[in-house]
């Protein structure tokens, strides 16, 4: 298929991919898609069966739906937030990477809040979080969060992406009701980019508070009850560290995948891969922070329920997905992004993979073990994921990819206007900044 | 700048949306209810009404509404106190004099079935609370022939108002227990 | 108003389980399947905690009836996103089984572990299923559910003194398991009674309750063995 692209020149490359279409491309889709049949077809059956065809029991009430739960709304703090705080610190290196991060924040949530119907033993009765709230429950105050982030997330993806939808009507030639529908009448007239730079501000402003307290209340859902190392008042900052610090990894592993796919290198250059290893670095260094104030405040105070849990994580049967979590989540970025020695891009890559394993393991390693050792012993929890609840997270990911797949599809994943506007007036306004920033020399002198 | 409508759809596509939508509500709020209850037919043609003439109380023949939370239909030695010969010439009354001379049971059906997470105590209310039968179950008494339905069907609101409204409990689990 | 508890004294508890057994059948809670492939999963309302002290020589052991304790200030009220439970004037912590929605948020922050899920739909061999307990519903699959105190012989009292118009008699409203416990170790009543015989026995010095330093006043008591 060859379509004439010349009204996006220079920026070519980054429209190809929505109107090529190579074999890769219908494999991976074929690949998702049966992965998510697979997905479907045990969701079926834990309608028809209930709860019992999953490895949960008494007294592991919770496991791999919750911990995918939070390991989701984790990640979607990718997006949303970095390119918000970027935005916001007008840092000139983003403009490439901020859709691609936003696009990360809403398709994840979308899955994060599904890990909850998931999760519940009757799903048919969900509206009931809103026909009989009860605003005392950490988890309605849950659903309310989400909620409000989903929806500024969606503004603040969209907002950007008029302009560009707006090209794609003019200049594409394809699905051109698609995009008229959604273009809202752009035009591009200077009181349209005013309004828009304003609307893309303030949401950047209001998404920070909303993406903070979604974790923080993530983490009050546990924090809230009374159950040993879950009854933490660290936990609404560690969830929040550990969202943006997986954020961050899921963000670099997909850049990097964008870039390989759709040959985007000049747009993923390696300062990018640099910066984001560079505050993935500082996540890793805050994370570990929190783990070990965590960690050291419980064995000191040495109470007893909480030690039982405490050794089960540090020796016991969850010993190997602890230490595998440090590993993942402080050892390996440690080693690979303090040194040089390393190619930037394929070390931060590995970084970002193994920092989202840890992170994984970070809430599997928070929800199981204080169900499975509950303050009167007459049981010990013995949890093992069934194949529905493997089937479901492979599904839930597969799905995850397929949406932001879909998504590079029909929309550029970097914004061209953006781009454009770097190019045509941000050098400019940066070195005009940079110079205000400095003392004047005629003052200087006049100092004498 | 021009102002493009978002939708193109012409005045006859909104007619027929519009439309669909008013025949599939419609159709769902009245018509499907009356394919979905089954009808009942009783095994003889009870006359409540004849009875009632005579100044015979409900609980006269439906002897455990009073004290058994649950007091299902009245058997055979209730009908048989009266109805041990013909007192008149009515068929019906004439098939159920026949039925009395066998052994079994009539089997009356009931169509006031309390759903399985519903409990729901006669004695509660009747006795208790006093409440007049046809409060519930309508002008059952007034009926010369079974109906195949429930004359009146409750929900769950009527219960809740008249619990409100009469200030008696209203927990959730004095009836879902 | 009454504010209804249990004392269960330790020192004749013979540790024999009938009010396990009675429980389980008065409140339709289905037995384990007999193929044990829901292994980790069967459950009752009440059951025996086992307890090993850890003096030596001579290591004590000690069973804990452990039934729902009707906290005062129970946590899982509190964390139920649909008001699917929550607490009655007399103090009964209850469930109800229409309006949950199974999420298990309450199971998890019950410190006492005294919540269950329906993992399945409930079923009994034949021919139990004909025995059940009409004045209880069976619980569909999906939903949680606990020791109501039987709240229905509560209700089922009350009704029968209404008719007869007189005040409720202490005694007259028991659980299952205190009625059929054959060493008579449990008593039930109204906790505000000082004449109530479960009064009287919680305010001995042998008095304690499970896990009293977190505070959600638990209104089962124990009484440690005597002198």
């Amino acid at each position: 298929m060859q379509s004439n692209l010349s009204a996006f020149a220079p920026d070519q490359a980054l429209v190809r991919p929505l109107v090529e279409t190579n074999r890769r491309f219908w494999i991976l889709v074929a690949v998702l898609c049966s992965l998510i049949a697979v997905g479907a077809a045990c969701y079926l059956l834990q309608l028809r069966n209930g709860l019992q065809v999953t490895g949960m029991n008494v007294p592991v009430y919770w496991g791999v739906y919750i911990t995918n739960f939070v390991f989701f709304i984790g990640i979607s703090h990718a997006g949303t937030l970095i390119s918000a705080i970027l935005r916001i610190c007008k840092a000139e290196w983003r403009r490439s990477i901020t859709r691609a991060a936003e696009v990360i924040t809403v398709m994840v949530l979308f899955f994060g809040a599904g890990s909850i119907i998931l999760d519940l033993g009757r799903p048919d009765r969900a509206l009931n979080v809103i026909l009989h709230s009860n605003f005392e429950s950490p988890l309605l105050w849950d659903v309310t969060s989400i909620t409000v982030y989903l929806t500024g997330s969606l503004i603040y993806l969209y907002l950007p992406l008029i302009p560009d939808i707006a090209a794609l009507r003019d200049g594409l030639g394809k699905r051109r009701w698609f995009y008229r529908a959604l273009a809202l009448g752009w035009t591009g007239s200077e009181r349209q980019h005013r309004l828009l730079d304003r609307a893309i501000s303030i949401m950047a402003i209001i998404i920070l508070p909303i993406a903070v307290s979604v974790h923080t209340v993530v983490s009050w859902v546990f924090a809230m009850t009374v159950q040993p190392m879950w009854h933490s008042a660290i936990f609404g900052p560690y969830f929040v560290v550990g969202a943006i610090f997986s954020g961050i990894g899921a963000l670099i592993v997909f850049m990097a995948i964008i870039r390989w796919a759709y040959g985007l290198e000049g747009y993923f250059k390696e300062v990018q891969f640099r910066n984001l290893g560079l505050l993935l670095l500082t996540m890793s260094m805050l994370w570990f922070y929190f783990t070990l104030s965590e960690f050291i405040t419980t064995y000191y105070g040495a109470e007893p329920d909480h030690m039982v849990i405490f050794w089960a994580k540090i020796s016991g049967p969850y010993a190997p997905m602890f230490w595998t979590m440090v590993v993942g989540c402080f050892v390996i970025p440690m080693i690979l992004l303090t040194s040089r020695r390393f190619p930037v891009v394929a070390s931060t890559v590995v970084a970002g993979v193994t920092v989202n394993i840890g992170m994984w393991i970070e809430r599997y390693t928070i929800v199981v073990p204080s169900l499975a050792r509950p303050r009167l012993p007459l049981e010990t929890g013995v949890y093992l994921p069934s194949f529905v609840e493997v089937a479901m997270t492979v599904a839930f990911f597969a799905g995850f990819f397929l949406l932001y797949l879909l998504f590079t599809r029909l929309f550029p994943i970097v914004a061209i206007w953006e781009i454009r506007e770097g190019r045509e007036g941000s050098v400019r306004e940066v070195s005009e900044r940079v110079a205000s920033y400095l003392p004047e020399v005629s003052d200087a002198h006049d100092a004498f | 700048m021009t102002n493009r409508p978002l939708d193109n759809s012409t005045p006859a596509a909104r007619l027929a949306f519009v439309a669909a939508f008013g025949v599939t509500f419609v159709f769902g709020l009245f018509v499907w209810p009356l394919f979905s209850a089954e009808d009942v037919t009783q095994p003889l043609q009870f006359n409540h009404l004849a009875h009632a003439e005579y100044d015979i109380e409900c609980v006269d023949c439906h002897t455990r509404v009073l004290t058994a939370a649950d007091p299902g239909l009245p058997d055979n030695a209730v009908c048989f106190d009266c109805h041990e010969e013909a007192m008149g010439e009515s068929p019906a009354e004439l098939a159920l004099v026949e039925w009395l001379q066998g052994e079994a049971e009539i089997s009356w059906r009931p169509l006031y079935l309390q759903p399985a997470h519903v409990f729901f105590s006669h004695q509660r209310h009747a006795a208790v609370g006093a409440i007049e039968c046809s409060a519930c179950h309508g002008d059952f008494g007034q009926l010369e022939r079974p109906p195949e339905s429930a004359p009146h069907r409750l929900t769950m609101d009527e219960c809740t108002d008249c619990h409100a409204s009469t200030e008696v409990e209203d927990d959730c689990t004095s009836c879902h227990r | 108003m009454a504010r209804w508890g249990m004392a269960i004294d330790l020192d004749t508890c013979t540790g024999c389980q009938a009010c396990t057994i009675a429980c389980a059948i008065e409140n339709n809670v289905p037995p384990p399947d007999p193929d044990g492939s829901d292994d980790h999963r069967p459950f009752t309302w009440m059951r025996l905690l086992p307890w090993i002290g850890e003096e030596s020589p001579q290591a004590e052991g000690r069973m804990f009836p452990r039934p729902c304790m009707h906290c005062d200030d129970p946590p899982c009220t509190k964390v139920c996103p649909v008001d699917a439970t929550n607490i009655d004037g007399e103090g009964l912590v209850r469930q109800v089984y229409p309006r949950c929605i199974g999420c298990r948020y309450c199971t998890t922050a019950c410190p006492y572990t005294v919540r269950y899920f329906n993992w399945k739909t409930p079923s009994w061999p034949e021919p139990l299923e004909q025995s059940l307990n009409p004045d209880v519903s069976v619980r569909p699959a999906g939903v949680v559910e606990k020791c109501t105190f039987c709240h229905h012989r509560l209700q089922l009292a009350r009704d029968t003194a209404a008719v007869e118009r007189r005040e409720l008699r202490d005694g007259e409203y028991v659980p299952a398991c205190v009625e059929v416990c054959p060493s008579q170790a449990m008593f039930f009543g109204d906790l505000d009674d000082p004449d109530s015989e479960v009064a009287r026995r919680s305010h001995t010095t042998r008095a304690f309750r499970l896990l009293e330093e977190l505070g959600t006043k638990p209104k089962v008591i124990y009484l440690r063995k005597g002198e």
